[in-house]
């Protein structure tokens, strides 16, 4: 396993490299023919190299996860720098996806620096030490519970990448690309939750059982519950708005990471590896 | 909380949905009514909930305990089954089964936990190899006689190399039938009654292990709204941002 991780760094700079390459050749498409319905070939063509580019970085980082998780002998989702994986991994993915639905010629830059950081965290605090898996993580619901809810994280990240930028910009058009990432950010998040209230079930015997990890779900959730029902119902500014889905994505990461570091969360039982 | 063990926690809930049918059907142009029905009271339920568990997860989990966390859960409940009630009657089109699923989920759920929550029993007991007991104990020390015995016929324990727990695995005799137990693998004794492996008892498990019975009669309503939630959710993501009333930039 060691070997394995000795040789993340050559992928995570092949993927770095790949995913920022990407990023420049999104800002070389003019930004007027952005917002035209057809784009010249030239323009075109950019916009394609920018999103191969960046597909290429998620599989050269993906094929290291494969080629960890066939290491450890068990799904590498146990350990906060485990998850961080898939969370590197997944932000590159939703903001592919962004670009390539909204044509932000930015998002793939962002989601580029934020993918880095962890990357980066992961390199400086592996936490990834051994292939134990505790009886508690034995189960059907790990893979899907962890993988949705990650994919959940990233989308909301490209959300609060957005929505900084309406803040900062002071721009409305913003505002639809937020609401739709937050629909399927908060689908996923619903899941996740929803896979984790069942498992918890057949492991502990309860569906919930206000664990400050539990907490921290259902404030993340009602969080972003609460912005779409302010857009539903035609409240608040941009401002608010905005700062509705930074705070958002701050509590997403509070329940994340932070958490292991409350006071209140030291007897949590959601706690594999800090 | 037992004063509202079954059948008086039922008995409130079917005065609570009573109280509101009839609300909906007779007075819901009464100025209190109009403001639950509002966007107003909508979000500033959902505000309240998230900040008293913004306060529970930075102080912990007595606060849920709290009667201002119970009330703030009770008024989102209420509000939610107005809002249910009147999207019942006049949500349209395509995102009609989206709203009434994600909201008749969440209230199912909700209802299951809140109403359900005193008939929640857990019972603990600790075996040994061909140790056999029908008494558990609860966490304040209390005792149960469960109406059957549970007899320890085998407890297997395997470790990495490092100390960690590996695989805990029971076999019991319960009913007259041989059960295996595994964390994650419960035995379900009683159609709400289950048990559960929860742990090793004493160092590297020479001292038997921990079962764990836990009564949840509720609970299949609980599952019911987890299927609504979870089917809402999917149509979440299908159908995207638009209302039920018609698109938002309409």
């Amino acid at each position: 396993m060691i070997m394995v991780w000795d040789i993340f760094i050559y992928f995570a700079i092949a993927a770095v490299v790949l995913y920022a390459a990407g990023s420049v050749v999104a800002w070389m498409v003019p930004s007027k023919e952005r917002v035209l319905p057809g784009l010249s070939g030239k323009s075109a063509c950019l916009e394609n190299i920018a999103a191969s580019l960046s597909g290429m970085a998620m599989l050269v980082f993906g094929a290291f996860i494969v080629v960890l998780w066939s290491s450890l002998s068990r799904p590498p989702m146990r350990t906060l720098g485990e998850t961080r994986l898939w969370y590197s991994f997944f932000a590159m993915a939703a903001g592919l996806f962004t670009y390539i639905r909204w044509k932000y010629n930015w998002v793939l830059s962002f989601s580029a620096v934020l993918s880095t950081v962890f990357i980066v965290i992961n390199c400086l605090k592996p936490q990834i030490h051994d292939a134990t898996l505790m009886p508690a993580l034995q189960s059907g619901w790990f893979i899907p519970h962890v993988t949705v809810y990650m994919f959940s994280y990233s989308i909301l990240g490209c959300a609060f990448l957005i929505a900084l930028r309406g803040l900062v910009k002071k721009d409305e058009t913003v505002l639809q690309s937020i609401d739709t990432l937050v629909y399927i950010g908060l689908a996923f998040l619903s899941f996740g939750m929803l896979s984790g209230a069942v498992w918890a079930k057949q492991a502990w015997g309860d569906f919930w059982t206000w664990d400050p990890k539990e907490t921290w779900a259902a404030i993340t959730w009602l969080s972003y519950l609460a912005y779409i029902h302010f857009r539903l119902l035609h409240k608040g500014s941009l401002k608010w708005l905005c700062i509705l889905v930074i705070f958002s994505f701050a509590c997403l990461q509070m329940c994340w990471w932070g958490v292991n570091y409350l006071p209140s969360a030291q007897d949590s039982v959601h706690v594999y590896g800090r | 909380m037992e004063l509202f063990t079954f059948p008086v926690n039922l008995i409130l809930a079917l005065v609570w949905g009573g109280v509101i049918l009839w609300l909906w059907k007779d007075y819901r142009r009464l100025a209190f009514l109009r403001w639950i029905l509002s966007p107003r009271a909508t979000l500033s339920s959902i505000l309240l909930f998230g900040s008293g568990c913004l306060v529970a997860g930075f102080a912990g989990v007595e606060c849920t305990r709290s009667w201002w966390f119970t009330a703030e859960l009770f008024f989102m409940m209420s509000v939610l089954a107005f809002v249910l009630l009147r999207g019942l009657r006049d949500a349209r089109g395509r995102l009609r089964y989206r709203f009434i699923l994600n909201h008749l989920g969440l209230l199912t759920v909700l209802v299951s936990l809140f109403f359900g929550a005193p008939d929640k029993d857990v019972l603990r007991l600790s075996l040994t190899p061909g140790m056999t007991s029908d008494i558990a104990y609860r966490e304040d020390g209390s005792m149960d006689k469960l109406r059957y015995e549970i007899c320890l016929t085998d407890f297997r324990t395997d470790y990495y190399e490092n100390g960690v727990p590996e695989v805990y695995e029971a076999t019991i005799r319960v009913d007259g039938k041989t059960v295996s137990l595994k964390v994650n693998s419960p035995y379900a004794a009683r159609f709400v009654e289950q048990i559960y492996l929860v742990s090793a008892s004493g160092p590297q498990a020479q001292g038997g292990c921990v079962l764990q019975v836990v009564r949840q009669p509720w609970k299949w309503l609980t599952v019911i709204g987890i299927i609504l939630m979870v089917t809402g959710a999917v149509l979440l993501f299908v159908q995207g941002p638009e209302t039920p009333y018609g698109h938002r930039d309409e």
